[in-house]
């Protein structure tokens, strides 16, 4: 047994079947069998505490926020606010001007792109992310370059799937004007050194955007710790609603920068010759937000607290080192994604058997995982695969689904060989 | 439909010794089919003569579904028609669409129908038959992602 194993297996207060009992979805049969999931990067399931607090939403309080004087509409509000609250706690922000409601992860990082990158960059400039990152945390800024002439520019990772640091170091300059980076990798698990790379970019007064999408449901995320300007959560990922998100940025940043959308809520005042803008966090959240998402993320993020993020990283570091191994058994299977410091993700390819074929047969078995490029291609190209099969956990998998897990995939290689 | 008539023992056979696995040099007529969604990319290779395909070939990386369909495919086009060509390849969209096929026609890719009770694969066992498509269309890649 590893080190991560033997801890995990003293953690004796983790009642995994308690845990378990808080999420109705995970007693549904796929195929007649137990499903067992393990898909929880591309989309948590959602504890009872989340279904609730969007049913009562919807039941008891529904009415649009900051908009109406009646006692709904303010009782609306109430819990709305409660949850940027919540969720102001829960990442460490300083205050709740700091916390942007968005669609997404996605929107956060198109936001800071477009109102804060945008009008500070031109050709010369550059913009540096890493080699592992989401889709999501490259097209924003191509599109940037695209406008501005500015170059994007990206730091080499490792076979292992690791930052070269060194090369980091001496990529960094003046002409450096953003660095966007991926707190834990959705394809390869690894987590990156957020808090160093922040701390070099920060010698070269570069800011920084991390992408927490994957960080927020297994660390413990503290945006103050890290130093970062810009934070995106996404809420789906951490089990909460989809279609809600958060963005974090620092609030001198946020109060400089122009609107990103136009619309309701984001304005002062309005005349058809010039319009003045709301104040933080009202400035970027045009139109009619998803209110029932914003709570159902505060519940949910209120749920991990009380879970406790330091068990929940204890036992999923065990859960990790436990597949791991137990994949490792298999005859021909490969990890993608061998970093030091994982979390959560076991990305991995068998000899002469497609990801897709395996996805297929073990979905016979309930087994839920994704297979493909995961949304991220540059990355699996460089390490020479154009797709992998990729099991994620969340903190309601056991060791049991793990074995299940694995003589799934071993009848898959007795089949297809 | 299950499983195991999914990745029935002809599927499966084609998949472990595809055959007409080479790259065809020189081609009249060739096209890369890819849906990097699924991971799958393979290369179409024909040669036509007077109207008629002469011989068919493909390489790539694909799953087994893929594969198998490009090996059952190449196969059959051997001595076909260019129009009979295009016709069967409307024709085996229509089979795993549970739309009516000429079953006579399709004779010999027909153990691929199981595919239809698996929504996520019929774009895998499509993509050879676009990727033929895209090369007498002179068109040089084609992808199946939705």
């Amino acid at each position: 047994m590893s080190q991560a194993e033997l801890k995990s297996s003293a953690t004796s207060d983790w009642n995994a079947a308690a845990i378990r009992d808080r999420f109705p979805i995970l007693k549904k049969e796929v195929h007649g069998k137990p499903l067992v999931y393990l898909d929880t990067a591309a989309s948590a399931q959602r504890p009872d505490v989340v279904i609730d607090a969007v049913t009562n939403f919807y039941t008891n309080y529904n009415a649009n926020v900051h908009r109406g004087v009646h006692t709904l509409s303010q009782e609306a509000t109430d819990l709305w606010e409660a949850a940027r609250k919540t969720l102001r706690r829960f990442i460490g922000a300083t205050n709740c001007k700091e916390i942007i409601f968005t669609r997404g992860m996605t929107e956060g990082v198109n936001l800071v792109a477009q109102s804060f990158v945008r009008p500070r960059v031109g050709p010369g400039d550059k913009i540096m992310i890493t080699a592992m990152e989401h889709h999501s945390n490259i097209v924003p800024w191509q599109l940037v370059c695209e406008q501005t002439g500015a170059e994007l520019v990206v730091i080499p990772v490792s076979q292992q799937g690791e930052v070269e640091l060194d090369a980091f170091a001496g990529m960094l300059d003046e002409r450096v004007k953003m660095l966007a980076v991926m707190h834990v990798s959705n394809a390869l698990g690894t987590i990156n050194p957020v808090v160093e790379m922040t701390r070099m970019a920060k010698s070269f007064d570069i800011p920084v955007l991390i992408d927490g999408a994957q960080a927020t449901p297994h660390l413990d995320v503290d945006v103050q710790a890290i130093g970062c300007d810009f934070y995106c959560v996404s809420g789906h990922k951490m089990y909460g609603p989809t279609g809600i998100g958060v963005l974090y940025g620092r609030e001198e940043l946020l109060e400089a920068m122009p609107p990103y959308h136009g619309g309701g809520e984001m304005i002062r005042t309005v005349t058809f010759e010039k319009s003045t803008w709301n104040d933080l966090p009202a400035k970027f959240e045009a139109g009619t937000p998803n209110i029932a998402g914003g709570i159902g993320l505060g519940a949910a993020a209120r749920f991990i607290e009380e879970v406790g993020k330091k068990k929940i990283r204890t036992y999923e570091s065990g859960l990790l080192a436990y597949g791991t191994r137990r994949l490792l058994e298999i005859d021909g299977l490969r990890i993608v994604g061998t970093a030091a410091n994982k979390a959560s993700v076991m990305s991995f390819v068998v000899d002469g058997i497609h990801p897709h074929d395996i996805g297929t047969i073990i979905d016979h078995a309930g087994v839920a995982i994704r297979t493909g490029h995961h949304c991220a291609m540059p990355i699996l190209k460089q390490l020479g695969v154009a797709g992998t099969a990729r099991a994620s956990l969340g903190m309601y998998n056991t060791r049991e689904e793990i074995d299940v897990l694995i003589s799934a995939v071993e009848k898959a290689c007795l089949m297809l060989r | 439909m299950g499983l195991d008539q999914l990745y029935q023992q002809t599927v499966l056979a084609h998949n472990r010794e595809p055959q007409n696995f080479y790259e065809m040099k020189p081609a009249t007529h060739t096209a890369l089919g890819n849906n990097a969604l699924c991971g799958d990319e393979l290369r179409v290779y024909l040669e036509v003569d007077k109207g008629k395909i002469i011989s068919a070939s493909f390489q790539g990386e694909a799953c087994a579904i893929a594969t198998a369909s490009a090996s059952m495919m190449t196969e059959w086009l051997v001595g076909r028609t260019l129009t009979e060509a295009r016709i069967a390849a409307a024709d085996f969209e229509n089979m795993l669409y549970s739309r009516p096929f000429n079953h006579k026609l399709l004779a010999g890719t027909v153990s691929l129908e199981p595919v239809k009770a698996f929504p996520s694969r019929i774009k895998s066992a499509t993509l050879c038959w676009h990727a033929m498509c895209a090369a007498l269309d002179g068109v040089e890649e084609v992808t199946t992602e939705e």
